[in-house]
């Protein structure tokens, strides 16, 4: 694979990123949607996507692997899409068209805790359209990791127990907003 | 056990044996529950991504891809607003006491919904959606609003709705439009949320104000789409 778009990859540099997301987005969608995925979901999955392909160029994966960062990013999303849809025999026939001619194929196997699927992704969605109080809480809580101790001075709030409750109640709500 | 107390055990860890048992048959029988625990499994990842950076990036790159239409609209928008603005302005200038009418309001606040859905390259067996969104996006609405009907038809799908509701704002055709947004507002779609907001554009075309403020401050409470222009408009009803 090409070190120089690898090197662009793992940067955190904004043009070249976008120059990469950019030149991969047309292909990406063109071919998945004669795959008939629902077009409202391209615009994710081709996101996650690309998340996860850098995520892999970061942790080295990319480095050895024989076959081009398109054919290699196309895989990803053949992945998710059958991760979204649960219907693998519908996709399965379309493997062999996966590649450019001569290049290798690869088996991509992604950590589910590696990228948002369709679910995840809607609970992200609803947990930003949380008031910003739920927001701040659950962020120190899940992201940051601090104990309910720790959170209530920072968070003007008198003790734990007020913390749990108030933490319970924004669970709550994200619980509602996914089962409705 | 009180399955709340039951969470808060499972979210700390301190479950015992018995707690556990208990835990796990009512993830399996509890619908409620076990999307609970789903929540909690899953925010550390959700709040992980919430604050990459480079996930908001990319999310900011996937957004300048959808249609240009939202720039051309905010332009019209704020020209329209802006004109009112004046005819108001001059309206003060002359102490006449004009109240700005419900029809006023829908022309500076209301401006129809640009095609997300159908994106960039398309293959050919996408051909009549590329064609019907075209039309919508080159404000053939009369065209656009046979063509989304017959892909509702075709294949249900409930977006189509949405977009013939605009259509039909777009050709003064309010009362239809109202029944389809209605109809879609029940629906599960990803785009359902913003419904509400054109409901009330619609009640407004129609000079329902009453109607038009139900649901708007239904927007304003769920913060759906639009939910600040929404305030701005009630202030303004009120």
């Amino acid at each position: 694979m090409d070190q120089k778009s690898i090197a662009d990859l793992q940067s955190d540099d904004r043009l070249k990123l976008k120059s990469l997301y950019d030149g991969f987005r047309d292909a990406f969608f063109g071919f998945f949607q004669s795959w008939h995925v629902d077009e409202n979901d391209l615009p994710d999955i081709y996101q996650e996507a690309f998340l996860a392909l850098r995520k892999h160029a970061i942790n080295g994966k990319l480095d050895t692997v024989k076959c081009g960062m398109k054919t290699y990013l196309f895989q990803i999303g053949k992945y998710m899409i059958i991760d979204q849809y649960k219907q693998r025999s519908k996709f399965e026939n379309i493997e062999p068209h996966l590649h450019l001619a001569g290049e290798e194929t690869v088996d991509i196997v992604l950590d589910p805790h590696d990228f948002l699927n369709a679910e995840k992704r809607k609970l992200k969605k609803f947990f930003k359209e949380l008031d910003e109080k739920c927001r701040e809480l659950l962020t120190l809580f899940y992201y940051r990791g601090l104990s309910l101790e720790e959170i209530a001075p920072m968070t003007n709030r008198s003790n734990a127990n007020v913390v749990k409750v108030q933490k319970h109640r924004c669970l709550e709500k994200l619980r509602s907003r996914m089962l409705n | 056990m009180d399955p709340k107390v039951l969470i808060e055990k499972y979210i700390e860890g301190t479950l015992n044996k018995e707690e556990k048992k208990t835990f796990e048959k009512l993830r399996v029988e509890d619908e409620v529950f076990d999307r609970l625990a789903w929540v909690h499994d899953n925010m550390a990842q959700v709040t992980k991504e919430e604050n990459d950076p480079v996930r908001n990036m990319i999310e900011e790159f996937e957004s300048e891809h959808t249609p240009k239409l939202q720039t051309a609209f905010t332009w019209k928008k704020l020209l329209v607003a802006a004109s009112i603005f004046i005819v108001f302005g001059l309206a003060v200038l002359y102490n006449v006491t004009r109240p700005v009418s419900a029809d006023d309001l829908y022309e500076s606040y209301f401006e129809s919904y640009p095609n997300v859905v159908h994106v960039t390259v398309r293959g050919e067996n996408e051909k009549e959606v590329s064609i019907a969104f075209e039309a919508y996006e080159t404000d053939r609405y009369e065209e656009a609003l046979t063509r989304f009907g017959e892909l509702y038809k075709d294949r249900g799908t409930a977006f189509y709705l949405f977009y013939m509701g605009n259509a039909l704002l777009e050709l003064d055709r309010t009362e239809e439009a109202i029944e389809l947004l209605k109809e879609f507002s029940t629906t599960e779609d990803n785009l359902a949320d913003k419904a509400g907001w054109y409901l009330a554009m619609a009640y407004l075309k129609m000079n329902d104000k009453e109607s038009a403020k139900v649901e708007l401050k239904k927007v304003v409470e769920e913060k759906a789409f639009n939910a600040t222009k929404a305030k701005e408009l009630l202030a303004e009803l009120e």
